[in-house]
């Protein structure tokens, strides 16, 4: 096992869970449906929020298939980390973007208004893209029952 | 730069062999995947020769670390499976200082002009659940690359890290905003820079 994902676990950062097939597809639905509001021509500053918060649901979906919730508390940074201790490769380098983007979502949050910067912007968009199709087929591989059940993500 | 110089306050000198060992065990963590040749190691740890020859020997003898040939080069690159890896996690977590092991997970990233703890950690009076804050000032592409670092270090830290960052204009722009205003007022622990001599980059 991973190492980080050993400490997420000793550290009760991630939690053991055994989510049934459809606690795992609702989930991935709720990813999908979030995935296509944020594509709605919104406001750049709440395009930014939704696209994230689709990624966050991807990351629990995924966890989810692989038996694991985040904690209550911090579990944006436990399910990005959790995502990035069960994947490797493309999935674990878009969740480590996203946790990233996660760490900087504050810089904006104090003094003067900078709003969204167009590369976050872009960062956002690509990495949930990216994010949801390395999931999607890590899902699949996990849970194989949902293979006629879980809907492709839109493209990138 | 080659630092020969001690931390001596540092909490990382109290749980590994060596503070040089604690900045290679951070090294390796925040570079996951990574393969590092000699002298890049030290180009980008600021270890002198000596100090890291020694403890890759150390590391490569429990196994932690791999060592392999590349054509003319040695290359060390961390075997995660190693159990150290997971150990040397969990020690931190348990008992260091947590603005030490980010100030060693930013030693590669020297183009920062400053980083500073501030909030109850820095005052000295955090609750059990209270987050790290850390300000890094620098170029947007150095901080970018901070944070790269540190989401990594996340998940070794005792506490969770709530980060701000700002260039030097924005820094002198924003220098009459309430939220500025207080954290400068407030009291810091300094990462990178500060007042005093250069002491933040230094191990053994």
């Amino acid at each position: 096992m991973n190492p980080r994902l050993r400490v997420l676990l000793d550290s009760r950062s991630l939690l053991e869970h055994s989510a049934t097939d459809a606690e795992v597809a609702a989930m991935w639905e709720k990813a999908l449906q979030t995935m296509e509001n944020s594509r709605r021509g919104l406001d750049p500053s709440i395009e930014f929020t939704v696209a994230y918060t689709a990624a966050l649901q991807t990351a629990i979906a995924l966890l989810y298939a692989c038996g694991y919730r985040p904690a209550g508390r911090d579990h944006h940074h436990n399910a990005f980390a959790g995502a990035i201790g069960v994947g490797e490769g493309e999935l674990a380098r878009a969740a480590r973007e996203l946790d990233q983007l996660r760490l900087g979502r504050h810089e904006a949050s104090y003094g003067a208004a900078l709003g969204v910067p167009d590369e976050q912007m872009q960062a956002v968009r690509e990495s949930t893209a990216v994010l949801m199709r390395e999931a999607w087929s890590r899902i699949l591989v996990e849970r194989p029952a949902l293979t006629t059940v879980l809907a492709a993500p839109p493209p990138g | 730069m080659k630092v020969r110089a001690t931390a001596p306050h540092s909490s990382l000198s109290a749980l590994f062999s060596s503070l040089a060992m604690a900045r290679l065990v951070v090294f390796f963590l925040v570079h996951p995947g990574g393969r590092f040749h000699l002298r890049e190691l030290q180009r980008r740890t600021r270890l002198s020769s000596a100090s890291l020859q020694k403890e890759l020997g150390r590391m490569c003898a429990v196994g932690a670390l791999q060592r392999e040939r590349e054509g003319e080069r040695t290359v060390y690159a961390a075997d995660e499976d190693n159990g150290c890896w997971h150990a040397w996690m969990l020690l931190m977590r348990a008992g260091a200082d947590p603005v030490d092991v980010v100030r060693e997970a930013l030693v590669d990233v020297p183009g920062l002009d400053l980083a500073f703890v501030f909030g109850s950690v820095a005052r000295g009076e955090p609750l059990p659940d209270s987050d790290l804050d850390l300000f890094l000032v620098g170029p947007p592409e150095e901080r970018r690359r901070a944070m790269g670092l540190l989401v990594d270090a996340d998940v070794f830290l005792p506490r969770r890290l709530d980060v701000i960052g700002r260039d030097r204009e924005e820094l002198t722009a924003e220098a009459e905003s309430g939220f500025l205003r207080r954290v400068m007022d407030q009291p810091k622990r300094w990462v990178v820079g500060g007042p005093g001599p250069d002491r933040q980059r230094s191990a053994a």
